[in-house]
């Protein structure tokens, strides 16, 4: 598929630079656009692990790949007058082998204007949790080569099937912009080990309020849901081990089982909340956001946050960011249970009990994310349709903090991603 | 294993820089006329007005009538210097915040027409068409309700 992005991609880019620029009629009621990437990330300092940009990629399985940034977006868009719109818009990139074909749809609406600054859809839409979060595909919309992985690489609710309000309205010199969006989330992720899992999210509710005046933009968001992980068999089979392992009439070892197996989630609710802001005056750009995850009886709880800066100079822009995601609980103290339980179930299987302790804590945390990335990139706007972007970060992953990665084996790990890509956008 | 390095990466970063100091050679318009059509009833717009509609933050004049921005060719000098004038921001930027709008379903950017003439020939047309011309328009198909800068 990569292969096929890349051909498809640098056909769209030199079908952009080289057509004649034609007026389009104002009377047509269809558009056709796309975007795409181009790029390769090498990844130093870690063995075998695999980088992706969220948890909804099967990671990298070389240390050079182009697998995580490049994909090709086209988008058809539908205009019925001033009062009704549609629009449907494919994104071909990496994902887990077998992942459905709906998952390549971003999003795909009809809507309706009863008034100008009023808008109803129906059908997939993007949720509006993030100042990011709907245009993280389109990297010439973006100032970096990726969106900070510390604050984006856990969010799979992005597209969401139901429906969409939106409002607009004007006060003194600023622009208020509120979005309420209920429905539902089905979407494919990958696993530790890089196989796919699936991620079905229901009773979704997401609201929120953004305001822009002059150069400032200030968003408020939150969403409350209940989501369920189907990974397969495995926690289950934990669970059950973990059960018959409590069973044994050893004082305080079903409350010490317990918590290994509270921490293995696969359902519930899960909260959301996050503020951001960008600033744009003269040549600086300073963009922050911050966000809290809440899932009870989970170790996915997190504060996340991040501040970029950039400096435009011409063409060229020249950036830093540095991002943190910390999680609320530490990670799980693998209980010694080898010498207590030896004079029950004998040495042998004193152990094998210990091994299932063992994984029940490796799996738990493997949903952990716990790490810090500092980086520095320039974009240079080539065309008016493209940029190149070179990016270098430097990232710290704290032990059993590596959630972010495929493949992790739970230790601590620092090192270095070096990216450059090209970002395009045509038919616009 | 193939590792880039910073050292690899210094000729293209020497290349870039020297790119983003390079001195622009287009010439900007003096005055940029922001026009509607005669038939319309507004009878004048502030910068912020007109900023908002070509931002894509409101789809109303002031008095509430809706307004349907239209735009000049995408790569043209008069685009350029239109958005230079309205936003402060270079034309790289603004296509990379329409792009942003665009692709995420959001608002639509407003159509090219093409030249002055085209645009003027679109305001005869639609009532609550927008535009701008480089040419301070004679005759009285169009009215002009701001000046840029």
């Amino acid at each position: 598929m990569v292969a096929g992005v890349v051909m498809g991609s640098a056909v769209m880019l030199g079908h952009a630079q080289t057509r004649p620029e034609q007026s389009p009629s104002l009377d047509s009621s269809w558009n056709v656009s796309g975007f795409g990437t181009l790029g390769v990330v090498n990844q130093s300092g870690i063995n075998g692990w695999g980088f992706g940009r969220n948890i909804t990629q099967r990671g990298t399985s070389s240390t050079t790949s182009a697998e995580p940034d490049s994909r090709l977006g086209l988008q058809l868009n539908w205009s019925g007058g001033t009062q009704w719109e549609g629009g449907i818009q494919g994104v071909a990139l990496r994902k887990p082998s077998g992942a459905p074909g709906q998952d390549y749809i971003e999003w795909a609406y009809l809507g309706y204007r009863p008034w100008p600054n009023t808008r109803l859809r129906i059908g997939r839409t993007s949720s509006d949790l993030f100042l990011f979060a709907d245009s993280r595909n389109v990297g010439f919309a973006l100032p970096w080569a990726r969106p900070p992985v510390d604050f984006y690489g856990f969010v799979p609710l992005i597209s969401v099937d139901g429906v969409d309000f939106e409002q607009r309205w004007l006060i003194d010199e600023s622009t208020w912009r509120a979005r309420a969006t209920a429905g539902s989330l089905d979407t494919t992720i990958a696993s530790n080990d890089g196989s796919r899992g699936r991620l079905h999210g229901r009773q979704m509710g997401v609201v929120s309020l953004t305001r822009e005046q002059d150069g400032l933009l200030m968003k408020a968001s939150y969403s409350h849901s209940q989501q369920r992980l189907d990974i397969g068999p495995g926690p289950a089979q934990l669970r059950q081990g973990l059960d018959q392992l409590g069973a044994l009439p050893l004082p305080g070892l079903a409350d010490t089982l317990g918590n290994l197996k509270q921490n293995l989630w696969t359902g519930g609710s899960v909260t959301y909340f996050g503020l951001g802001t960008q600033y744009e005056t003269g040549p600086w750009t300073l963009i922050a956001e911050g966000s809290q995850v809440q899932v009870p009886n989970s170790l996915i709880s997190a504060r996340r946050g991040y501040v970029s800066v950039g400096y435009r100079q011409g063409k060229v822009t020249y950036y830093g960011l540095a991002s943190r995601v910390k999680p609320r609980q530490g990670a799980i103290t693998e209980p010694d249970l080898a010498g207590s339980l030896s004079p029950v179930l004998g040495p042998e299987g004193a152990a094998r009990a210990q091994a299932l302790v063992g994984f029940a804590g490796v799996a738990g945390d493997s949903s952990r994310f716990d790490q810090r990335t500092v980086g520095v990139g320039l974009r240079w706007d080539f065309a008016s349709n493209a940029a190149l972007k070179l990016q270098v970060d430097r990232f710290d992953v704290n032990l059993r903090g590596a959630a972010g990665w495929r493949n992790s084996d739970g230790r601590a790990a620092q090192g270095t991603l070096v990216t450059v890509l090209v970002d395009f956008v045509w038919g616009q | 294993m193939t590792v880039l390095s910073f050292k690899s990466l210094r000729p293209v970063a020497v290349l870039l820089l020297a790119f983003s100091l390079s001195p622009s050679t287009t010439l900007a318009a003096e005055t940029v006329f922001v026009v509607v059509s005669a038939q319309s009833q507004v009878r004048a717009l502030t910068q912020k007005d007109v900023l908002a509609l070509y931002t894509g933050r409101s789809r109303v004049l002031p008095g509430g009538e809706v307004a349907t921005p239209i735009d000049q060719l995408r790569d043209s000098t008069a685009r350029a210097d239109f958005y230079q004038m309205l936003t402060g921001m270079d034309i790289a930027r603004i296509n990379s915040y329409w792009a942003r709008l665009h692709f995420t379903g959001q608002v639509q950017p407003p159509p090219p027409v093409g030249d002055d003439a085209a645009v003027i020939q679109r305001l005869r047309a639609d009532p609550n068409a927008i535009g701008y011309v480089m040419q301070e328009p004679t005759g009285a198909a169009v009215r002009v309700v701001l000046r840029l800068p």
